[in-house]
């Protein structure tokens, strides 16, 4: 088993991975900005070590830093978390080019992954259908042409982009032509790389991705799906396992589409194959495959009683799965609330401050993952993530009455957060009803909100 | 100590930090309910009779410069047990996260050694950071006080690593 582990993240993740390592007997060194040197986290952990200022580039997102710090620690691995580097392709081969084991799937698996075409065309090979879609485009007039194929309205999408960032609809080709170069520009700042390519826009659609895990030793099983279909701006605002009113056979193939990806890929770690399903024609299509810990992985854990960030470590450590696809079996529905600190009746602007009170709550099924205290300061150099809620229940409408429960109770004051259109949304008819589509927030649920505030 | 309902422990390990980076040799801090009295030179004398201060005002030692607000300190500088006043020195701090090395080679003569006077921008030391050197350099012209890490340490980014008198003070 692993000895020492450096912690390569933050916030309520580094929490998260920390609490597992102490329960596998695991020391942690937690890698730590000046801004987080004092957070829960770093108290948490065996030990904490500075590696650079605020500012992500020169901290959470150096390369050298972060080795630096494992190896003068003596570390033997490092867990990545989400987000930073946790699929960074270059720093996973690092880490196991300097004798340390990197808590993911290998480093081949992160890169395959993270290049969307190549992922499309594994994904093509494992007979998994792909939402039809043009390869990487050269020019705005190979970008018409693509989309007058597939039919507009389409899907930008750039070729390195991912977790819902740099993608944008074109209604027609005079949006598509107006659009181009500032799309290039997008993506060329936000992930260096200034590939485009076009994909089917669906209009309505449902995010539902399946939970996969192997070892080394070439087991691989699904652990149900997850519903992801409440976003923002394709940030995912509320999960949820399994899938509400997906029809039988859908949740089948789905979820043996995603054992058959990670065989594919010959998955060795935790990961999630993302899919789209058309609510108007019943068909799904795979998206992309994420090679980390999911920010939502929590739901599914309460479903399956599996605790995945363990089961990241052992497998790292080159164990066997201790348990096969038969002994794995979904109890009840575990729906999840992202509170951030962001204000969502002025379109989600991010509010950075400082948490005067804070107060978690806690019951029958419900469990929240945070890293928030009094005292704790919202810092814009990061992330708005302040806690996540999750409720457990025999069934559907148990989890939501409990979460609406939980949400009343939890106390937090200082900065305005997303809890009150949380409370809104698990009230509403249409989530009540398992109705929404990715566009629900955007179309329904911010207007519906609006309107009933004074 | 406990920490009252009104002050967090990060604003207490705060509040530390800037009475250590500051020329203060004393501090009492009396806020809602809790009493903080800190010393850099061991006890401060007056502790014994203790005058209740008004709530959230620190009470500085008789010789005082305000603490800058600029100065973000830490609480792991080593506590002055060797006797040598450094008041008014100057902390050079890590530039990053590596291995401290004092000499520019192994076998070779350190960079500097304390009671040394260097000249500004100086190297000092080098932080290796995954074989990359990046060199420690002096701040400003002075008298070399303290070496505030070991040979071969890890360091971490902004840990104070030397303390320097400056010449001009």
């Amino acid at each position: 088993m692993l000895s020492r582990v450096l912690v390569a993240n933050r916030g309520e993740i580094a929490v998260r991975v920390i609490r597992s390592c102490r329960e596998l007997g695991i020391e942690t060194v937690l890698a730590t900005s000046t801004v987080d040197r004092d957070g829960m986290a770093a108290r948490m952990a065996d030990r904490a070590v500075r590696v650079g200022p605020a500012p992500a580039s020169d901290s959470y997102l150096s390369i050298p830093a972060l080795l630096s710090a494992a190896l003068g620690t003596g570390c033997d691995a490092v867990h990545p978390g989400y987000g930073f580097l946790a699929e960074n392709p270059e720093f996973a081969a690092a880490c196991v080019d300097k004798g340390l084991v990197f808590v993911g799937p290998r480093p081949e698996a992160v890169a395959q992954a993270g290049d969307k075409a190549r992922a499309r065309e594994l994904a093509r090979s494992a007979g998994i259908p792909v939402l039809a879609g043009s390869a990487v485009l050269g020019s705005v007039d190979a970008a018409a042409k693509a989309a007058v194929d597939l039919g507009y309205p389409v899907l930008v999408k750039a070729a390195a982009g991912g977790g819902g960032r740099g993608m944008r609809v074109m209604a027609d080709e005079t949006e598509l032509r107006d659009g181009w170069a500032a799309a290039v520009a997008e993506a060329t700042s936000a992930f260096g790389d200034g590939r485009l390519y076009v994909e089917r826009f669906v209009r309505h659609a449902r995010h539902v991705e399946v939970q996969v895990l192997g070892d080394r030793h070439g087991s691989v099983v699904h652990l149900g799906e997850r519903d992801c279909t409440l976003q923002r701006r394709h940030q995912k605002v509320i999960e949820e396992s399994p899938a509400p009113n997906l029809p039988d056979d859908v949740r089948t193939r789905i979820r043996a589409a995603g054992v058959a990806f990670a065989r594919a890929l010959g998955l060795d770690n935790a990961g999630t194959v993302e899919f789209i399903h058309d609510t108007d024609t019943g068909e799904f299509a795979f998206l992309e495959f994420n090679a980390r810990i999911q920010v939502e992985h929590p739901v599914t854990e309460m479903v399956t009683g599996v605790d995945l960030v363990a089961e990241q470590l052992r497998a790292a450590a080159g164990e066997r799965l201790t348990f096969g696809q038969d002994e794995i079996a979904l109890a009840g529905h575990a729906i999840e609330v992202r509170v951030t600190a962001e204000d969502a009746a002025r379109g989600f602007a991010p509010t950075p401050g400082t948490v005067t009170d804070w107060v978690p709550p806690a019951g029958e099924g419900i469990r929240v993952d945070s890293h928030c205290e009094p005292g704790y300061v919202v810092t814009p150099y990061y992330d708005s993530l302040l806690a996540k809620v999750v409720a457990h229940g025999p069934d559907r409408d148990t989890a939501a009455d409990r979460m609406l429960a939980a949400l009343g109770a939890l106390r937090v004051s200082g900065i305005p957060t997303t809890v009150d259109f949380a409370r809104f949304v698990l009230r509403h008819p249409d989530f009540r009803a398992g109705r929404v589509s990715t566009d629900w927030i955007a179309a329904r649920g911010l207007l519906d909100y609006r309107k009933r505030r004074p | 100590m406990t920490t009252p309902e009104k002050v967090t422990q990060r604003e207490v390990r705060e509040l530390l930090r800037t009475f250590a980076a500051s020329k203060w040799t004393a501090m009492t801090l009396v806020v809602d309910g809790m009493r903080v009295t800190v010393g850099k030179n061991g006890p401060p004398s007056d502790t014994a009779s203790p005058t209740p201060a008004a709530p959230a005002a620190a009470t500085p030692a008789p010789r005082a410069d305000p603490p800058t607000a600029t100065a973000a300190s830490t609480v792991d500088t080593p506590a002055d047990t060797t006797g040598v006043d450094t008041t008014g020195c100057v902390e050079v701090r890590s530039p990053a996260v590596g291995a401290f090395w004092v000499a520019p080679g192994p076998g070779q003569p350190p960079f500097v050694r304390v009671g040394q006077t260097v000249t500004a921008h100086q190297q000092l030391a080098i932080v290796e950071v995954m074989k990359l050197m990046n060199p420690v350099v002096a701040p400003c012209a002075g008298e070399i006080v303290r070496v505030c890490a070991a040979n071969a340490d890890l360091v971490e980014y902004d840990q104070p690593l030397f303390l320097i008198r400056p010449a001009d003070a």
